[in-house]
This record gives structure tokens, sequence and C-alpha cells, in this order.
């Protein structure tokens, strides 16, 4: 019955276009989109949106339940929680961006390169990748940051480099099969050079799995970082951050839970909107799904 | 280059592919001349090396042995000894020039991504031809392989397989070649397309004076099309000759067994068709015979097959049988009367 | 099967030695000098330059690494803690057996959990069941595991008071970490499993099982579960690594003396040989196990079976 109503609208149609055809009917995905969006743009304006300042104490107001002027509360220095959720939102959204970037492009240029030569050079970065591989990526982040100290900028390549070989190994696979396309031998039939092949045909043919997976990859990483942080040895405070905002809070989980609930809640909104926006782009990009 | 005259010459070709600790010899010493202007065609079964023929000729495959030569330069050598015949980048561009492939699967030979214009402009911008000059020539070109100029702005999901051929022919002729190998270019086309892309195949060749080569296993088509047949069998050459006379009097058992299974349309001549049917199926060619590698399926075949193999021998003029008992086999015929029947 | 088995198990050598060289070198680089950091600050240069040489801390990068190995592959030997000055490997196997209690249980329940509710889902595909288990998983692959760790704290310790709020004593102090460890398998397992079953349910097969007038059960139970196992498999061998990386998280909410917080400890009191140790010994332990799922795969494909004893 879907199939009709596909046969009637218009052939001439780029491949974005029945992406996003397909995408637009996912109406839980483009609730994800939307959020996420919102959420970034709450982050990008926050000095526009909050009526405090994250940092600013004032200890006569501390432990202030949620009420007209402090929406969640405020915490233990009298902090206004709504703000420092809205600023906090920048981190966590900083760390999920720029490591899932950082691992993607390093992984996906590795994935490439294994991919497309094979042999020797295969065999050497894919031992590396099982290397790393082998330590559980939270802990390869723990031990980075050990090593480096706590701070943002490590924080973001802790993650970075632990992530790293999942998109080389989807990259790579992804490569793999798109070789064997006889698009490929046909470009360099023509006498394309081996550079444009890699860039023209293989790495925009390949790229839907990679793109899927960097997704959930910014969920991972923003619950990674806010794990960190909550353990601290992430982002430490005063810098307003959803994990150490709760491992703050859980110090006074008794008297005053809603300091606990809202960064919480905070997370758990992001990485459910990524989820979605995952899921959906999953479903759109699938070539199982297309034709 | 006038017709008639050598294009391209196989020396000795072999190409081994490794499968495990094992060889897979997909082609095994192939000795080969294509002439100026005409279709030759590349028979046998699925399996038997021709589709590696195609590619080691048009440098998609490097072979492990032996060499091509095109217009007395050597073109494809194995890669260990490209320096030793000095083979540069810019000469290597130049034969990918002159030698194009149009391949089997039409739905796959075009990037999802490119739209057909991209596709066809492609190969001009990397050779640098009709600078200035790309558009038009592109839609000269889609004229010429039976293509609206709209079919420019669409993308390769839009086309049907037998469109998206067109394309494909569009793009090979794009930057002039002068070999075209088509590699079963119709048989993954529906019946009904098939003959459609034969004839505009074959009009293109009258036309821009093409040599082609002709790789398929349709032998009917290629009784159509070709002016000279090579019939395969598991990476060597059985029988080599000029089409009339290859489908007239076929002197190879193999190509007699092959050509008995071509049906033939007239009902009364076709009830009368005896088939050759051969014992066994096509050997792996990971463990091929030693000797003729026809041996183990031939009712002829005695101990000087399984030891030497035969060499390609010129029978009468252009035709060329690698089989040590063509005499016995003649005999035996005649004194049958027909050909062996199971 | 044995000779793949030896094979593999001589393939966990270069990657035991890659993950010791890493995690050597990252610490090796990390600001600080542990002499200091072992001996106090007030101890005279000289002494501290005595302990140096000793310690083998003034040899080039090269000899201190070869060094480490050999005392680990020879002797297991994870070197001395500054803190404590207990040998490193006594401290992690005093911790281990909760983090093993822990992450093994969170391990089964999350199995034996996200492979029913998979294929409730599946079977039910498209109906009210199968939604609530689709929202429900999503939710919780949404779920920050430590806030919900402190809101559950909340809930049952703080104010219902039915269960304790930390360790891992008896089965009521199991069910909190464990549910928190394994929330999130339990929901990235439902997921896997169901689409695993959906393909499979689409196959000819099954259709042919069905179409035999076997009953639903046994076609789900025969034919389905079966060879929608595999890909389920690898995600469970897969999810034991984060199960362990998770483990620190749940560690430190429900204070249970782990290999996790061990390491968190080690790290705050810049206690080096004991990261180093943890983070080696946990990546061994995840080699282990996904060898086990290796050979477990062989033992249900037989196609495996073959073309892996043979290559």
């Amino acid at each position: 019955m879907q199939k009709r109503k596909k046969e009637k609208e218009p052939e001439k149609q780029s491949q974005f276009q029945i992406f996003w055809r397909m995408f637009r009917k996912n109406k839980l995905a483009v609730a994800g989109l939307v959020v996420l969006l919102l959420i970034i743009l709450a982050a990008i304006f926050a000095d526009f949106i909050t009526p405090y300042y994250p940092e600013e104490q004032n200890l006569a107001g501390a432990f202030i339940s949620p009420n007209a002027s402090h929406w969640f509360g405020t915490d233990e220095f009298g902090r206004d929680i709504y703000t420092r959720v809205i600023y906090g939102a920048r981190q966590s959204l900083v760390i999920g961006f720029g490591a899932v970037a950082l691992a993607m492009v390093i992984g996906c240029v590795l994935g490439l390169i294994s991919g497309y030569y094979g042999g020797a050079v295969d065999a050497f970065l894919m031992r590396i990748m099982d290397i790393i591989m082998a330590i559980p990526s939270m802990l390869f982040a723990i031990a980075i940051v050990a090593a480096l100290g706590s701070n943002l900028r490590n924080l973001l390549i802790a993650i970075a480099l632990s992530k790293i070989p999942n998109y080389a190994r989807i990259m790579r696979a992804s490569v793999m099969s798109v070789k064997q396309m006889e698009y490929v031998t046909s470009a360099k039939v023509l006498g394309v050079s081996n550079l444009r092949v890699i860039l023209g045909d293989i790495l925009p043919n390949s790229f839907s799995p990679i793109i899927v997976q960097a997704t959930l990859g910014v969920a991972f990483s923003i619950l990674t970082a806010a794990g960190m942080s909550f353990l601290g040895l992430g982002i430490q405070p005063p810098t307003p951050e959803w994990g150490n905002m709760i491992s703050t809070a859980k110090n006074y989980i008794r008297e005053f839970p809603y300091m606990t609930i809202f960064p919480g809640a905070a997370i758990m909104v992001t990485i459910l909107a990524l989820n979605l926006l995952g899921d959906g782009l999953r479903d759109a990009l699938d070539p199982k799904l297309r034709y | 280059m006038k017709t008639g005259e050598v294009l391209v010459e196989l020396n000795d070709i072999c190409e081994y592919f490794s499968v495990g600790k094992k060889k897979l010899k997909a082609l095994d010493g192939i000795n080969l001349v294509i002439h100026s202007g005409e279709v030759l065609g590349i028979v046998g079964e699925s399996g038997c090396g021709k589709s590696t023929l195609g590619r080691v000729i048009s440098r998609i495959y490097h072979p492990t042995k032996g060499q091509v030569v095109y217009k007395g330069m050597v073109s494809n050598v194995p890669r260990r000894e490209e320096k030793e015949h000095r083979l540069t980048e810019k000469q290597k561009k130049e034969y990918c020039k002159n030698v194009q492939v149009i391949f089997q699967d039409p739905y796959s030979s075009l990037n999802p991504r490119h739209t057909t214009r991209k596709s066809i402009i492609r190969g001009m911008e990397v050779h640098n031809l009709y600078p200035g000059h790309q558009e038009e020539r592109m839609k000269e070109l889609l004229q010429m392989v039976g293509l609206p100029e709209s079919a420019a702005d669409r993308y390769p999901h839009e086309f049907s397989g037998g469109q998206r051929q067109r394309i494909c022919i569009a793009r090979a002729l794009s930057i002039e070649p002068e070999l075209l190998i088509c590699d079963e270019p119709i048989s993954a086309l529906d019946v009904s397309i098939q003959s459609q892309i034969v004839n505009l195949l074959i009009s293109l060749k009258e036309r821009l004076g093409l040599t082609m080569v002709f790789i398929s296993h349709d032998l009917s088509v290629v009784k159509y099309i070709c002016d000279r047949v090579v019939v395969m069998y598991l990476g060597t050459v059985m029988e080599v000759a000029d089409s009339q006379e290859l489908y007239r009097n076929p002197l190879h058992f193999y190509t007699k067994a092959l050509l008995s299974a071509v049906p033939i349309a007239d009902p009364e001549v076709e009830k009368k068709r005896h088939r050759i049917l051969l014992n066994g199926d096509i050997p792996s060619p990971v463990d091929a015979p030693k000797g003729c590698t026809f041996c183990s399926r031939c009712p002829y075949a005695d101990a000087l097959c399984e030891k030497e193999r035969p060499a390609l021998k010129e029978v009468s003029p252009g035709h060329l049988v690698s089989c040590h008992h063509l005499d016995r086999i003649e005999k035996e015929e005649t004194k049958e009367g027909a050909y062996v029947t199971v | 099967m044995l000779r793949y088995s030896i094979k593999r198990l001589l393939q966990l050598i270069p990657v035991a030695l890659g993950v010791s060289l890493i995690v050597f070198t990252l610490l090796h680089i990390s600001p600080g000098d542990p002499v200091k950091l072992m001996m106090g600050e007030n101890v005279s240069q000289e002494v501290l330059e005595r302990t140096r040489e000793a310690m083998g801390l003034n040899d080039p990068f090269v000899v201190q690494y070869l060094n480490y190995i050999k005392d680990v592959f020879l002797h297991f030997d994870l070197g001395e803690s500054y803190a404590t000055k207990q040998p490193v490997i006594e401290e992690i196997l005093k911790c281990f057996p909760s983090t093993l209690k822990l992450t093994l249980v969170s391990m089964a329940v999350a199995t034996v959990g996200g492979i029913l509710l998979g294929v409730l889902s599946a079977v039910n595909q498209n109906k009210g069941i199968d939604s609530v288990i689709n929202v429900l998983a999503l939710l919780g692959i949404s779920f920050p595991s430590f806030w919900l760790g402190l809101l559950l704290i909340l809930l049952f310790s703080v104010q219902l008071g039915w269960l304790p709020s930390s360790g891992l004593e008896g089965w009521k102090g199991m069910i909190l970490p464990c549910t928190v460890l394994s929330l999130q398998s339990i929901a990235s397992l439902t997921r896997m499993t169901r689409s695993s079953m959906l393909d499979v349910i689409r196959q000819d097969y099954v259709r042919t099982a069905k179409a035999k007038g076997l009953s639903a059960a046994a076609v789900i139970f025969f034919h389905e579960i079966k060879n929608a196992l595999i890909p389920i498999i690898t995600t469970i061998g897969m999810d034991f690594g984060s199960l362990l990386g998770g483990a620190v998280l749940c560690e430190t909410i429900f204070s249970i003396q782990g290999i996790g917080r061990l390491m968190v400890d080690s790290i705050k009191r810049r206690d080096y040989p004991v990261v180093q140790g943890c983070v080696i010994f946990i990546a061994l332990a995840c080699c282990l196990v996904n060898l086990a799922v290796d050979l477990l795969y062989m033992v249900i494909d037989p196609k495996l079976k073959k073309t892996k004893t043979e290559g």
C-alpha cells in the first residue's frame, strides 16, 4: 500500500531527498532531532535565557527548593540549578560532539587506509585497534585522564582515543564492500587517481554506517564524560557540568533530592534525543529499505 | 591505425590468485592477438577465466606472468617488472584512455551519488578532453546511446538496467577509446532489452571504428556480433577461429560440446539436435589438471593428454586448436557418423 | 577445535603486550615524581636519588618497560603499591571477587532478561506489548546508570527502607547494584534480540517449519532463537567490557570495595602501579571472556566451526 504512494511521487530526487523523505516519516526521530536542536540552541544562547550567573554564590539562599524564581531550586552554595543545568549543556555537548568528531576523523582515515590498501598495512593497523578494543573504553578513558590530568580537553581526547577503533572498523568494513563495486573499478579504468577514487567514490558511499555510529557515539561520549565527572575524574567544580553536579548533589540526596534529579534528567533527555535520532537515521539510511 | 593490423598482443599471460596456501590459476599461458577494427568474442563456461582475461587487458589486474603489448608498446606486465619496462604513469594513463570496459552489472557500475552528467564528464576531466565543450560532448554522447538530454541530471537509481547500461556505454566512449572491452554487457539485463543493447553496440562500433572484445557465455549472441571467437576452458585457450568457421566447423571436442548445447530456433532441426553431454563438472581451477586442462572430461583423453599440455596449433589459416588427438576425433566421428551421445 | 583454541590463546599474547605497552607509556608520561609520591615530600635529595636508582627509574624507558613486562608475565608481579606498600596483585585479588560477582550476576540478569524481553517483543511485533518493551528499552539505553542508582537508593533505601544503600551482602544487597549495572545491557540486548529475531522470522525455513505444523512455541525455541543467537552472543561478549567499565561507577555509588573503586581511589592517590595493574588485569579478563565467547560460537554455529578450524 505504501509502494503505490511512493510511485506517484515525482521521480527526480537526489539521494538526500530520498533520505529525508524516509526520515521524515519517523515522527520519533524528528522529535529527537528537534529536542537536540533546542538543547544546542539553549547551550549557545545560555547567556540570554538564564536569569543568574552559573558560578554566582549566595550562601544565604542555599538549598532553596524549586519555586518561581529558581525553577530547579538552588544548590549548597545558593547557585541557581536551572542556570547551571543550561550552562552544563555546553560542556556535555562540546565533549560529546568534539570527541566523536575527533575519533571519527582519525578512525575514518585509518579505516580508509586499512580497507583500501589492505595487506600488511591493514594487518598492522587492525592489530593496534584490537589492542585498544581490548581495554573497556571507559577504563581506557580513565587511564588516559589519570595520566594527562583531568580537564575538558583531556577528557575529550581520552574519550576520542578510546572510540577510534569503532570508526576505523566500520569504515574499513564498508570500504572493503564498496571497493568491490564495479563503479570503483570503472573509475580506475577511466584513469581516475587513487586519491580521487577514495574521495569521490569510496568515502561518500561508505559514510552511512559512520553517521549512524557517530550519532550513537555522541550519546555514549556524553554519558561517559558525565560518568567520569561524577567520579571526580572529569570536569572539576565549580565549572557546571551535569556529572559533577550530580556528584555533589549525592551528598545531599536524602534532604534535597531535587538537586540530583534535574541534572540527571538533563542527561537523560539529551541521550534519549540522540538515540531517537540515531534510530531514525539508521532506518532512513539502511540500503535494504531503499529502491 | 589501419583495420586488420595487430592492436593488442597477449604474450603468455598467466594470472594466479592465492587461495589460502594454494594457487588458483585463473589464466594459464594465454597467447592471443586482437586486430584493429575486429570484434573478438571470448566464450566459455563461468569460471573459465574469460572475465579475468578482460581485466588483464584493461589493466584492472596485473598479470602474474607475461605481458600485454599495445601497438608495439608494453602496457601491462607483472607489477614487479614495471620498472624494467620503464612504464611511466603518463603511459599508464594514456593506455587507460585507449582501453575502456563495460561491466556486467549495470546496477553496481555507476556511483549512486553521481548524476549521469558527473559520471560521463568525469573521464573527460581526468584526461583533459574537450576543455570548455564537455557539456555539449556529454549531450552528444547521451543522444548517441539513445538517452534523452534530461537524463543528465538524474541519479542511477532512477534508471532501468538497460538505461544504466547505456550510461555506462556513454561513459566508456566519452574518452574516445580505441578498444572497448564488453564484459558480459547484456547478461544482467532482461531478454527484451538485450537485443537493443547488442544492436547499439554494433552500430557504435561501425560508426566509431572501434575494436571490441566481447566476453560472453551466450553463444548465439557471440555468433551474431563477433568476427572472430576464442573458446576458453579453465584458464587456457581451446580454439580460435573466425566466427563463421568456428560455428560451421568446430574442431575441438569442447567446442563441439558447447555448440551442441545451443538451442536452434527451427523446431524441426531442433528435434534432431544431438547434445554432447560432458561427464562431470568443470574442475576447480585450484587443482587444474597438469596436462591438457580438458582431459578430465574428454572421452578421447589418454596418458599423453594427462602429461603434456597441447600447444595451440594452426590447422588451417586463422583456425587454431589446442588438442593432441584432432585426427583421432575426426576419424571416430566419421566412423560413428555422429557425435558421441549419451 | 583444540588447535583453534590454542591458536586464539597465543593470539592473546601480542594483545596483552600491546595493552601493557600503552598503559605503561601513558603512566610513564604522567606528571609527578613517583619516588616523591611514594616516600613523601620530606625526604633528603640523597635518599630520593638512591631509591630512584634502586628502583631502576633512571634506566631508559625501554629497559624499564622490559623489566616490567618480565615481572608481569614471568612472576605475575605487577609491582608494589606506593600507598600501602603491598604487592599490587594482592590488592587486585582482594578486590576482584566483588567485581566479578557484580559483573557476572549482572551479565546473567542482562542475558536472561534481554533475550526474554527481546523474544517477547519480536513475537508480538507491532502489538501493545512490543511498543511497551520498545519504549522501556529506549529509556533503558538512555538512562545514565549512576543517576539511576541514586534514584533507586532514594526510593528503596531512603524512602521505603527496603534495601540497603551500600555493599553487596546477601541477595537484598545485590538487587540494587545489579539492577543498575545490568540496565543498559538488558536494554541493548532486548533491542538486539528483537531485530535479530525479526530477521530470522522472515526467513523461509521458519515459514517452512510453521507450514509443517510445528507449534508456535516449538518454532520459536527450536528454529528462531537458535539462529538468532549468534549476533546476540557477540553483543553479550562485547557487553562484558562495558559492564566492567560500568562497574567502576556502580561500585562508587554503592560503596563496594571492588576493582573499579580501587582504580579510582588509586588515581586520586596517584598510586600509579595500582592503576596500571588494574587496567592490564581488566583488559586480560575481557580478552579471556571474548575468547570464551568465540569458542561458544563454534559450538552453536557448525558452519563457523568448519571454516575456522580449517583456516
